[in-house]
C-alpha cells in the first residue's frame, strides 16, 4: 500500500485501476463522497458488537452511513490544550481555568512585555489558523464544539452558523483584537509554528491536536515544562458528553470495492479496530488509540504521555463528516480568517460563508 | 581516410566501403542526407519529448475544458462553452486574475530592474567578479521551498529578523505582522518572487553585455561619453534580444507560479494573495472539478501567449 492523497485515489477509482485492498485514510475527508460513489465495502459483518462497544461512542457515527460501517479507526486525534506549567505558575495559577472568561483573565496576566521595549514577548494564548489545509477547520471546530455547537444538522444543512458558532468565531477574533492576548500572526500559523512558540515560551497556552505536537512537546527538553488539559468549555457549568463534545479526528481502514481479496481485506480492517492493533498504536507508535479498552493497560499508560487526559477528551470527542469537505474547508478558512483579520464582522463572515457554500453547492 | 567538407569545418571519416563502389555511394548518400537534415534530426528527440509531455497534455486539457468532469460525483458530460461562461461569471476568477496581474507586474518590474543593475555592475570592471557571479546565483541555487521557509522566518511576527532590525533602528516600535496585511503580504510576495528570479535574468543580460564589442565603448570614450551614455546608447540597445528573453521568461514563470504563493503566503491573509495558479490547483486537485480547472488553465495559457506575442511585438521587431 503506497501513500496517496484524496486526489489520486478518486482518479484510480474512476479509471478502475485501483487495486488496493485497504486504504488507511481519515474518514472526515472522504467518507460520504466515497460511499456515495460506491467505492467502499460495508464492514458490518466483520465487526462484532463487543468490539464496537470498545470504540469511543461519539466517534462511531462518522464512520457510518445509512447504518453501515465503512471505516474502522485505529487512531483518534482529540484536540487538547498545551500550557507552560512554569509560566502559569508564575502568574499564580495552579490549574487551568474552567471557562472562557477565566481563560481570557489568565491569558491577560500571561501577556506581557518582559523587557519594557513596548513589544510583547510573551503571549497568553495561541492557536493555529493558516489558510492552507485543514487547520482552520480543526481550530474553529474545537471552539465550536466546546461552545456547545456542531457543524451540520441531520439533513445536511449548516448548523455552524448558529449562536454557538457565532460565539466561537467572535471569541477567536476577540482573543486577537479585543483582549489582545493572541498574536495576530495566528492566521498564518500551522501547528509547527505554534509548537515552536510554546517551546520557547513566546506563547504560554496553545491548542492543537495530539499526534506529532504532543510527541514533540512531551519530549526532552520541554517535556517537564509542558502541561496538557482538555479544551476549556464556554461556560464552567457545561458538562462534556452532555452539553458539548471535543473535536477529535482520526484515521481508519476502509476496504476497496475493487480489491481482489475483499474478504481478507475486511478481516484486516476489523483487526485494526481490535485490542492488539490499538495497543500497538498507543504503546509503540505513541498515537492515541481508538479502542478504549487498551487504556487499562499499565504499560500503555506508562508509555503514552498524558494518557488520562487523552482518554477523557477522546471519550467525549467527535467529528462530523460531510460532502465536498475540501471546498467546505477552503470557504470556512477564508470566512474565519476574514473575521479574525477584521475584514468582516463575525456575523458578516458567517453570512458570507453560508452564502458562498450555497453558491458553490457544498450543501 | 576520406576527407569530407562539412560547412566550414573539415572532418575525417573512415572508409567502411570495403573498396566496393556501390557501398561507397550508399554510405556517401546517407552521410549527405544526415548532413543536410542535421538540424531536424538533432531536434527530433527533444521534439518527441515536448509533444508527449507538453503538446499532448495541452491538447487534452483544451478538450477537457469543454466537459463537466467531477470526479467525486462521477459526472462527465459535454458542456460546450459552459465552463468558460461560468468562468466569466465567477467573481473569484476576476479577483484572482487581478492578484496574479499585480504579482506578475510587480515581480517583473522589480526583478528585471535589479537584474539589469546587477548585470551592469558585473559588466563593469568590478573586482572579484567570479565571486559576485556565484553570490548572485545563490537564490537560484536555493530550492523554492527552503527559500520560502527562510523568508517566512525573516518576516516572522515574533522572532523575525526584519522586525528585530527595524525596531533596533527605531523605525518600528512594535513587532509588525507582515503577512497579516494585504498590502505588505502582496509586496513581500512580489519581493520574494523577484529575489528568486533575479539570477537568471541577470545572467542572461550579463551574457548579452559580454558580446558587445569593446571598440564601441572605446570609440564613445574618445568622444568623451560617460557611463550613463554607454548604458543608454550602447549597452541597452545592443542587448535588446536578451532583454526580450529575460522579460518573456520572467513574466511566464511568475504568471504561472504556484510554489512561491502557496509556500510563502498560502494565498492569505484571507485570499488577498491567492493567484490563478493556486486557484487552478484547488479547483482541480482539491475540489476535483477537472473540467472547470482545465478551462482556467486554457485561459491562463492564452494570457501567457498574449504576453509573449506582446513582448515580441514591442521589443523583438525593433531589435
Amino acid at each position: 500500500m503506497g501513500q496517496r492523497n484524496e486526489k489520486f485515489i478518486p482518479v484510480e477509482y474512476r479509471n478502475y485501476t485501483s487495486t488496493y485492498d485497504v486504504l488507511d485514510f481519515p474518514p472526515i475527508w472522504c467518507m460520504p463522497d466515497w460511499v456515495d460513489a460506491g467505492w467502499l465495502v460495508p464492514l458490518n459483518d466483520v465487526v462484532p458488537p463487543r468490539m464496537m462497544n470498545q470504540w469511543f461512542p461519539y466517534m462511531v457515527p462518522s464512520t457510518m452511513k445509512d447504518g453501515k460501517i465503512y471505516f474502522i479507526r485505529h487512531q483518534v486525534e482529540p484536540r487538547v490544550i498545551y500550557y507552560r506549567k512554569d509560566l502559569i505558575g508564575n502568574a499564580g495559577y495552579k490549574e487551568m481555568p474552567k471557562d472562557w472568561t477565566g481563560l481570557v483573565n489568565l491569558a491577560k496576566k500571561l501577556t506581557m512585555d518582559k523587557n519594557g521595549d513596548g513589544n510583547i514577548d510573551q503571549w497568553g494564548y495561541g492557536y493555529s489558523a493558516s489558510p492552507t489545509g485543514e487547520t482552520v477547520h480543526e481550530t474553529f471546530g474545537s471552539f465550536l464544539y466546546v461552545a456547545g455547537g456542531k457543524f451540520w444538522n441531520e439533513d445536511g444543512s449548516p448548523a455552524f452558523n448558529g449562536p454557538e458558532g457565532l460565539a466561537a468565531l467572535k471569541f477567536m477574533s476577540d482573543l486577537v483584537n479585543k483582549y489582545k492576548v493572541t498574536p495576530p500572526g495566528v492566521i498564518s500559523y500551522r501547528e509547527g509554528n505554534l509548537t515552536d512558540l510554546l517551546d520557547s515560551g513566546a506563547v504560554a497556552i496553545g491548542e492543537g491536536d495530539c499526534s506529532l505536537m504532543l510527541r514533540i512537546l512531551s519530549s526532552k527538553p520541554y517535556g517537564s515544562k509542558i502541561g496538557v488539559t482538555a479544551p476549556i468549555p464556554r461556560y464552567a457549568n457545561m458538562k462534556p458528553g452532555k452539553d458539548f463534545r471535543y473535536f477529535s479526528k482520526g484515521i481508519g481502514y476502509c476496504v476497496n470495492r475493487y480489491s481482489k481479496h475483499v474478504e481478507a481485506a475486511k478481516r484486516l480492517a476489523a483487526w485494526v479496530g481490535g485490542y492488539e492493533a490499538n495497543w500497538f498504536e498507543g504503546a509503540v507508535e505513541l498515537n492515541t488509540p481508538a479502542n478504549k479498552a487498551v487504556y487499562e493497560s499499565p504499560y500503555l499508560k506508562s508509555r503514552l504521555p498524558f494518557a488520562d487526559i487523552l482518554l477523557k477528551t477522546a471519550e467525549n470527542g467527535r467529528v462530523e463528516t460531510h460532502k465536498n469537505m475540501s471546498l467546505f474547508e477552503d470557504i470556512l478558512a477564508k470566512g474565519v480568517i476574514s473575521a479574525i483579520h477584521q475584514d468582516r464582522t463575525p456575523e458578516k463572515a458567517m453570512d458570507w460563508m453560508v452564502t458562498e457554500m450555497k453558491r458553490q453547492k457544498v450543501f | 581516410m576520406k576527407v569530407y567538407p562539412l560547412r566550414n569545418r573539415v572532418i575525417r571519416i573512415k572508409n567502411y566501403s570495403d573498396g566496393s563502389t556501390g557501398m561507397k555511394k550508399t554510405f556517401t548518400r546517407i552521410f549527405n542526407f544526415v548532413d543536410s537534415k542535421f538540424c531536424y534530426i538533432s531536434t527530433l528527440p527533444a521534439l518527441i519529448v515536448i509533444v508527449l509531455v507538453v503538446g499532448f497534455p495541452t491538447v487534452l486539457n483544451f478538450y477537457m475544458s469543454f466537459f463537466v468532469k467531477n470526479l467525486m460525483r462521477q459526472a462527465t458530460y459535454f458542456n460546450g462553452v459552459g465552463n468558460y461562461v461560468s468562468l466569466v461569471q465567477d467573481p473569484v476568477f476576476w479577483s484572482y486574475l487581478a492578484h496574479t496581474g499585480i504579482y506578475t507586474g510587480g515581480s517583473v518590474a522589480i526583478g528585471f530592474t535589479l537584474a539589469l543593475c546587477l548585470a551592469l555592475a558585473l559588466n563593469s570592471e568590478i573586482r572579484f567578479r567570479p565571486f559576485f557571479i556565484v553570490a548572485i546565483l545563490l537564490p537560484w541555487m536555493t530550492p523554492a521551498v527552503s527559500g520560502c521557509i527562510m523568508w517566512r522566518w525573516i518576516i516572522h511576527d515574533i522572532y523575525g529578523l526584519l522586525n528585530f532590525f527595524l525596531i533596533k533602528l527605531g523605525i518600528l516600535h512594535q513587532n509588525f505582522f507582515w503577512l497579516g496585511n494585504s498590502f505588505t503580504a502582496t509586496l513581500l510576495l512580489i519581493l520574494v518572487d523577484a529575489w528568486y528570479r533575479i539570477p537568471l535574468s541577470a545572467l542572461i543580460l550579463f551574457a548579452g553585455m559580454q558580446r558587445i564589442p569593446l571598440e564601441l565603448y572605446d570609440a564613445a570614450k574618445v568622444d568623451g561619453a560617460g557611463r550613463w551614455y554607454f548604458t543608454k546608447n550602447i549597452t541597452i540597445p545592443l542587448i535588446k534580444p536578451e532583454i526580450l528573453i529575460a522579460l518573456v521568461i520572467q513574466s511566464m514563470f511568475t504568471f504561472r507560479e504556484f510554489g512561491i504563493p502557496f509556500l510563502f503566503t498560502g494565498g492569505g491573509p484571507g485570499d488577498s494573495t491567492e493567484t490563478l495558479a493556486l486557484y487552478i490547483y484547488k479547483v482541480g486537485n482539491l475540489f476535483l472539478r477537472e473540467g472547470y480547472a482545465a478551462s482556467l488553465s486554457v485561459v491562463m495559457f492564452i494570457i501567457i501567449t498574449i504576453f509573449v506575442v506582446g513582448y515580441f511585438k514591442a521589443i523583438g521587431e525593433k531589435s
